[in-house]
C-alpha cells in the first residue's frame, strides 16, 4: 500500500467514528422521539 | 430538508416525558445501538463472512497448524487479517469497505480471477503486516516469551539475531504458512 493510500485509508477510519457516534445519537433520538410521540408527547 | 427540520423541531423542544423517562430510552437505546454495531463487527469478522468471497483460500487453511494442531488452539481470519484493537480495527473495516466494490464488480468472482489475483493479494496483506510490524502474529506469539531452547536452529539464529533487533519482523520469512504461496519470483528474498 503506498503512503497516500495509507493516509487516505486512516483519515477515512478516524473519521469513521465520530460518524458512527453520531449516526447512533440521531438513530437512537428519532427512535426515542417516535416512542414519545405514540404517548406523551402525541399532540406536539 | 423538511424532515430534518420537524426532527430538529422535536429534539429542540422539550418533551412532557419525565426525565427518568427520556434518561431511560437514551441509556436503552445506547445499549441497542452498540450492541447491534458490535454485533454487525463481529458478523463480518467470522470465517463464514470471509468464505463468501474468499471460499478458496480459507480452505487451504485446513491443512496447516494454525487450523488443527496437538493443543486445539486454532486462528479464523480475522485473528490474522483484522485488528484486534478497537480504533485499528475501526480503520481496517472501513478499508475494507473497498472490497464491496470488488465482491459487486466480480473481481475475484471466479476461480480464476482468484488464481491470477492471488499474487497481488498476498502481496498487499505482506506490506499490511510488515509495516505494522506483524501485529497480528504478535497477538498470540510473544517473543519475550520464546523459548529458544524448544526451537530449531535455525529458527534460533534469525530469532535471536534479525527478528530481536527489529531488523525483521514475523512475516519477512513466514510467508504462507495458512495459505498456499502465490508465484514467489518477484518476491523479495524468495528468488
Amino acid at each position: 500500500m503506498s503512503t497516500l493510500e495509507s493516509i487516505f485509508w486512516h483519515v477515512l477510519g478516524y473519521s469513521a467514528m465520530p460518524v458512527i457516534f453520531i449516526v447512533g445519537f440521531i438513530g437512537v433520538a428519532a427512535g426515542s422521539l417516535w416512542i414519545l410521540s405514540l404517548g406523551v408527547d402525541r399532540d406536539r | 430538508m423538511k424532515l430534518v427540520k420537524i426532527f430538529w423541531q422535536r429534539l429542540s423542544r422539550p418533551s412532557k416525558a419525565a426525565s427518568g423517562v427520556l434518561l431511560g430510552l437514551g441509556f436503552v437505546g445506547g445499549i441497542l445501538f452498540w450492541g447491534a454495531f458490535n454485533t454487525g463487527m463481529e458478523a463480518t469478522n467470522t470465517e463464514a463472512f470471509c468464505s463468501s468471497c474468499h471460499a478458496p483460500i480459507v480452505a487451504e487453511i485446513r491443512e496447516t497448524i494454525h487450523y488443527s494442531n496437538r493443543s486445539g488452539v486454532r486462528a479464523i481470519c480475522s485473528d490474522c487479517h483484522v485488528p484486534h484493537e478497537w480504533t485499528d480495527k475501526i480503520i481496517r473495516k472501513v478499508q475494507a469497505s473497498k472490497e464491496l466494490v470488488a465482491y459487486a464488480l466480480g473481481t475475484i468472482g471466479t476461480l480464476e480471477k482468484f488464481h491470477a489475483r492471488r499474487g497481488y493479494l498476498a502481496n498487499r496483506e505482506w506490506q499490511r503486516m510488515k509495516a505494522n510490524d506483524s501485529r497480528e502474529c504478535r497477538n498470540c506469539h510473544d517473543f519475550d516469551f520464546m523459548d529458544f531452547s524448544e526451537q530449531g536452529r535455525r529458527s534460533v539464529a534469525q530469532h535471536s539475531t534479525a527478528l530481536a533487533s527489529g531488523e525483521k519482523t514475523c512475516v519477512d520469512c513466514h510467508k504462507g504458512i495458512a495459505h498456499r504461496l502465490p508465484d514467489m519470483r518477484d518476491v523479495e528474498g524468495w528468488q
